[in-house]
């Protein structure tokens, strides 16, 4: 079973929320939590163990070979990245600027072109109790976030576990690739207009990617019915409410789990861990 | 011309929040430009008017042409972002996954597939409530190209700052150290980081002074939320002098933030003098930083 944090905004708790649900639902099956915000990857920060085993992710670039190449120029052509510049007498290589999809090298007439690589991130994991948490961690200056993301998901095994994908902010294309295969998605916000409004561009990418989702009200305050109202004229249902607290803000900000450091926490994150497995059931692919 | 961009690395600090804010008190001393396109909020306490609104056009996405497809596969075959589904006896573009790279055009033995244009969102020129030039856009729900979409919001900002000689622009940068945010770097004078006193900001603070530092561009910080974390704040305080980062200001977690966002103001419309005062420090500083 695969579930999904995605927020559009920033800052509504969807780390909190993973790494919580992660722990809750460790103390009965086993968790793989992967930490899919590739930018700025925090889940780590909540366990005691280190991380560890390391693995660098590459990519392909473009390898021109100078005997064989004619500087015909169709590389240059066929490349819609503008990563390949052919001049007089040489061929230069932007791997910044590369998507890896191969098109010099099938194309160029010479065979002048072969693969090389290009760091862009790593991965690494750690396991504590029943939890594996495998992070994707992209290199600075890089900027293949969802290519990251996705070889991150390919990583580690998943029979029978429970897993769990804190995703990262916004609602393009990194998103995406996060949640496109999931069984359900919980979608973390706040009761605030920029919450509401951020909320609302993911929920529609979510409607059209057909994938199921429900609602988590963090930083939640009585009378204030911004989510809620969205949530009835849209027949979105809302899974679970965190108050807003200082307490709870705390707790999270010095890195504890929110369950075991704030009373009651751990019943409130059981009931929402209830009901999205069942959710998940009933969606399940 | 100054262009000063406001990064958090960590999204929820404060960022747009503070942005809006001196965005309040530059008025029409600076254009001010949203560059959170991915999740843009300026707009929502900048009350934008005279909005004139242009498509963005940017990458391409694959169509087969089922006329001359014969179903051989060579596309499925050849394509890096498993972006060609065989369903019911037909090679189907998933257009989400398609980038766009053209390799099934080029390769198809058929000539069946064509590239279409994009339509990857909007952006628009408005005038904001405060007096100032407001360049911001809308990224179309599931598109990529984020990162050019900042450019040219930044590219449009600029021209008009030269145009009607405004001396600042004042950029919303987005979260994280990726695409957009690299984008948002290109042709920034100064960068001003907004944090939060919490071990997931100080983490993500880390990732992007290496950033700041790889572009060789200016920062100062504000710590927002000072005293969720006091121990972490004074880290925090350590880690930006030790990388010649000026902390300008410390704010604490208080209920003005909030308030004044369900009204749909920004901080220096609040009765807060204190929080008042503390952005036009900030706004001071930027104002009159070499």
């Amino acid at each position: 079973m695969k579930i999904a944090i995605a927020s559009g905004k920033g800052g509504t708790g969807k780390t909190m929320i993973a790494t919580n649900l992660a722990y809750i639902a460790n103390l009965s099956y086993p968790v793989q939590l992967y930490d899919l915000d590739v930018e700025e990857p925090n889940d780590h920060l909540f366990f005691s163990t280190p991380l560890g085993n390391e693995n660098d992710v590459e990519m392909m670039i473009p390898v021109v070979d100078e005997e064989k190449c004619t500087h015909c120029g169709i590389c240059t052509k066929v490349c819609e990245y503008h990563a390949i510049i052919t001049l007089p007498d040489r061929v230069m290589v932007f791997p910044e600027l590369c998507h890896s999809c191969y098109g010099c090298l099938e194309m160029c007439p010479e065979g002048a072109i072969s693969e090389g690589f290009k760091s862009i991130g790593t991965i690494s994991s750690l396991h504590q109790e029943n939890i594996n948490l495998i992070t994707g961690r992209l290199k600075i200056s890089e900027s293949a976030t969802a290519a990251l993301i996705s070889r991150t998901k390919d990583h580690g095994e998943e029979d029978n576990k429970l897993i769990f994908y804190d995703s990262p902010p916004g609602s393009s294309c990194p998103v995406i690739e996060a949640v496109k295969d999931c069984d359900y998605v919980i979608l973390a916000s706040e009761p605030s207009p920029f919450g509401l409004h951020d909320m609302d561009l993911v929920a529609r990418t979510l409607i059209d990617l057909k994938v199921p989702f429900g609602v988590i009200v963090n930083k939640d305050v009585k009378n204030n019915t911004l989510i809620d109202n969205y949530c009835s004229e849209n027949k979105i249902e809302i899974i679970g409410r965190i108050p807003l607290s200082m307490e709870i803000a705390q707790a999270y900000a010095s890195g504890g789990i929110v369950s075991k450091a704030v009373d009651d926490m751990d019943v409130l994150f059981k009931q929402i861990l209830d009901t999205i497995i069942l959710r998940a059931e009933g969606q399940q692919k | 011309m100054k262009e000063i961009v406001i990064m958090s690395g960590k999204g929820g600090t404060g960022k747009t929040t503070i942005t809006a804010a001196i965005g309040a008190l530059a008025k029409e001393k600076a254009v001010v430009a949203d560059c959170d396109v991915d999740a843009a909020n300026l707009h929502l306490l900048f009350s934008p008017k005279n909005t004139e609104a242009h498509e963005f056009v940017s990458g391409k996405t694959a169509v087969i042409n089922y006329d001359k497809c014969t179903d051989c596969g060579v596309c499925r075959q050849k394509c890096r972002f498993d972006a060609i589904d065989f369903i019911n006896g037909k090679y189907v573009i998933d257009e989400v996954a398609c980038e766009g790279c053209s390799v099934c055009h080029y390769l198809c033995p058929e000539k069946a597939i064509d590239m279409r244009d994009n339509t990857a969102g909007k952006w628009f020129i408005s005038d904001s409530r405060f007096g100032s030039r407001f360049v911001h856009a809308k990224l179309g729900i599931g598109q990529e190209n984020s990162g050019k979409l900042v450019g040219k919001v930044k590219a449009v900002a600029k021209e008009i700052a030269e145009k009607e000689k405004i001396p600042f622009i004042i950029v919303d940068g987005p979260p994280g150290i990726g695409c957009p945010v690299i984008s948002a770097f290109s042709g920034a004078t100064h960068i001003l980081i907004v944090t939060e006193a919490s071990e997931s900001g100080f983490h993500d603070l880390k990732r992007l002074v290496e950033l700041v530092e790889y572009f060789k561009v200016t920062a100062s910080c504000i710590i927002n939320k000072c005293d969720l974390n006091n121990e972490a704040s004074g880290r925090i305080e350590k880690f930006c002098n030790n990388h010649n980062i000026n902390v300008i200001n410390k704010i604490k977690y208080q209920k003005v933030f909030y308030e004044t966002l369900q009204q749909g103001k920004t901080l220096v419309e609040s009765d807060d003098n204190n929080i008042k005062e503390k952005i036009e420090e900030i706004w001071n500083y930027l104002k009159n930083m070499e």
